[in-house]
């Protein structure tokens, strides 16, 4: 079933990359910035990587609804909003956040509530709470990897 | 280079922590040793509290009828077990309650300590319980001296101050001493010991650093072999930092490593006289690994199938020996492998999440103490964020020992089963990671409502 799961992943992994050079050959641009294109690949695999789960289960016998899928995805997206606003406002001590917040923290909080419903034997009141994490660990680790100017965050408590 | 660790002191890049042992904070009257000494008593005291307040020492002493393992099992296990065959004079046996004859099932150094403690206070006896409690806690009050002084050499002064006030304070971290007789908080104390003179090593010239680090490991491996999962890449790193600082590395590092392999030999000589074969600290791991992987387990570890809950099993232990016993089922786990690999990669990611969420406490049987699963993240996430901000963001090499420890001790417990316990060793680390986090959470919050201050005053003045 592993194998099943890895064709489905690159299978959507292809067509996201496929849908990529077309949208933007369609938009006359040649060049992207190298910010959204981390948050994009990010984006697309943790997409890709939900989609292959919910083929997999699928097969398996169990398989949810499509409005289910839908609107879970839905909710974690708009909770992994909120909270990757959240924490970019909070590192810049203002309400001025970037778009790579925002869709890191939805990508992040995808990625943490499917490990947490997935893999984790806490019961699904766990979900919401892990998702929100997950969506302020992503936007934090994004700002780390991408380094998107913060105003602070850099510590008296850090010796180096 | 040099660089500032406070306004107050400054250190030169890679100076031991003896050296930094030596400072004072300055305007500040406490010196480092009294605020350990404090943190020590204080840790000792709540300890022992709690022992004489819950009578934990009950939890040992209760008598079990209802399981094959004898009616004193309760009494540290398998650890109690063999501690009581050896103050009998049966030598290092019988590790599930009734005569077996020989085993290696655990290591030696906890065991025999129990034993030692038999020998004055009794076998089984109220007064031995409450002395081998009193020996965790006193492991555990100890481990606030490491605690300190990683705190202050990876981080600062202040993080180290409220690593280990919060160490000696949080109810959190006196469950195992206080409740549970095994090595936990022994393996705790010499985990974060093996880290403290990991760095001290890194600057030191001559052998006596290489020779102590040698002998902790020694005796971490005679304690708790999982410790070892840590030492390949502990020396690694070690390695790298003495190459880039240009000193002398390989002679060292196979040093540590003689010296290690030197005092874990007395005991792997005993498993090959006794036990008649080559075996390696202890033999058992390849059972604890069917536990956790058979097919259609949860990865878990059931302990249904465990020779102390289980009649049967406990026969075909006796029937086949220790070592057929642990063949045979080994056998099992790798076939499960072989077969299902699938269903073992999916267990052992399962593992890894439940590791760290805590999860597999939904599946423990209550006995005393039950945490909720949240407990578990409730150092988990803060201790992820604060070593991605001082590795990611702020590139804090020393901060990386840490997180390679914290991440690479558990690879047994991945592949085997994980419990709640098995983290504790590991909590020291995520101690002083999580403070670190909440003091640089603090100045960031401090720093922004000093700057909103001076926005306001400077719209006053305009």
């Amino acid at each position: 079933m592993f194998g099943v799961w890895m064709i489905w992943f690159l299978l959507w992994m292809l067509a996201g990359a496929w849908l990529y050079f077309a949208i933007f050959q369609g938009m006359g641009r040649r060049s992207i910035s190298s910010r959204r294109r981390i948050t994009l690949i990010g984006g697309w695999t943790t997409f890709s990587a939900v989609a292959a789960e919910v083929t997999r289960q699928s097969l398996n016998g169990y398989s949810p609804s499509f409005r289910l899928c839908a609107a879970v995805i839905i909710a974690f997206m708009l909770i992994g909003a909120a909270a990757g606003f959240l924490a970019a406002s909070f590192i810049n001590l203002r309400w001025s956040v970037s778009q790579s917040d925002i869709v890191a923290g939805i990508v992040g909080a995808w990625l943490a509530g499917w490990i947490e419903i997935t893999l984790s034997y806490n019961p699904m009141s766990y979900v919401l709470p892990i998702a929100v994490i997950g969506a302020v660990f992503g936007t934090v680790a994004t700002r780390i990897a991408i380094k998107v100017r913060c105003v602070t965050f850099t510590s008296d408590s850090e010796q180096v | 280079m040099i660089e500032t660790i406070s306004p107050s002191l400054t250190l030169v890049e890679n100076s031991s922590p003896k050296l930094i042992s030596s400072e004072t904070h300055q305007g500040n009257s406490v010196s480092p040793r009294s605020a350990i000494t404090k943190m020590v008593v204080v840790a000792l005291l709540l300890r022992i509290l709690i022992i004489l307040c819950f009578h934990t020492y009950e939890l040992q002493t209760r008598v079990v009828t209802d399981q094959p393992s004898g009616t004193h099992f309760a009494f540290g296990f398998e650890t109690g077990s063999i501690a009581g065959s050896i103050a009998r004079g049966e030598g290092f046996s019988s590790p599930f309650g009734v005569s077996t004859g020989a085993t290696a099932w655990i290591a030696p150094v906890y065991p025999l300590m129990c034993a030692a403690i038999f020998k004055v206070f009794g076998i089984y006896t109220t007064a031995s319980a409450i002395v081998i409690l009193s020996l965790n806690s006193i492991f555990a009050a100890l481990t606030c001296i490491p605690i300190y002084w990683i705190g202050k050499y990876v981080f600062n002064p202040r993080v180290a101050t409220l690593s280990g006030w919060m160490w000696a304070v949080c109810v959190f971290f006196m469950r195992w001493p206080t409740t549970w007789i095994w090595e936990v908080s022994l393996s705790a104390l010499l985990l974060s010991t093996l880290i403290l003179l990991t760095f001290s090593a890194m600057t030191q010239e001559g052998r006596i650093g290489s020779i102590k680090l040698g002998g902790v490991w020694g005796l971490a491996a005679i304690t708790n072999p999982s410790l070892l999962g840590v030492l390949p890449f502990s020396l690694c790193w070690l390695a790298v930092q003495r190459h880039r600082a240009s000193r002398d590395w390989l002679k060292p590092i196979l040093l540590t490593v003689a010296v290690t392999f030197a005092i874990t030999t007395p005991w792997l000589v005993r498993n090959w006289i006794v036990m008649g074969k080559p075996l390696f600290i202890r033999d058992n791991f390849g059972f604890e690994f069917y536990l956790g992987n058979y097919h259609g387990s949860n990865g878990l570890g059931f302990m249904g199938k465990h020779p102390t809950k289980n009649n049967n099993q406990l026969q075909l232990y006796s029937q086949l020996g220790e070592l057929g016993y642990v063949k045979h089922f080994q056998h099992e786990a790798l076939n499960f492998v072989k077969h299902y690999p699938e269903e073992f990669s999916i267990l052992t990611l399962k593992r890894i999440v439940s590791f760290w969420d805590g999860g597999e406490i939904n599946y423990e049987s209550y006995v005393y103490w039950r945490w909720k699963s949240w407990k578990m993240l409730v150092l988990a996430v803060p201790t992820a964020f604060g070593l991605l901000l001082a590795i990611g963001r702020n590139r804090n090499i020393r901060a990386g020992l840490l997180g390679l420890v914290v991440l690479l001790y558990p690879l047994p417990y991945y592949l085997a089963y994980p419990q709640e316990r098995y983290r504790h060793a590991v909590e020291p680390e995520m101690l002083i990671v999580s403070c670190f986090l909440a003091c640089a959470l603090w100045d960031h919050i401090s720093r922004g409502v000093t700057v909103n201050r001076l926005d306001e005053s400077d719209q006053e003045f305009a």
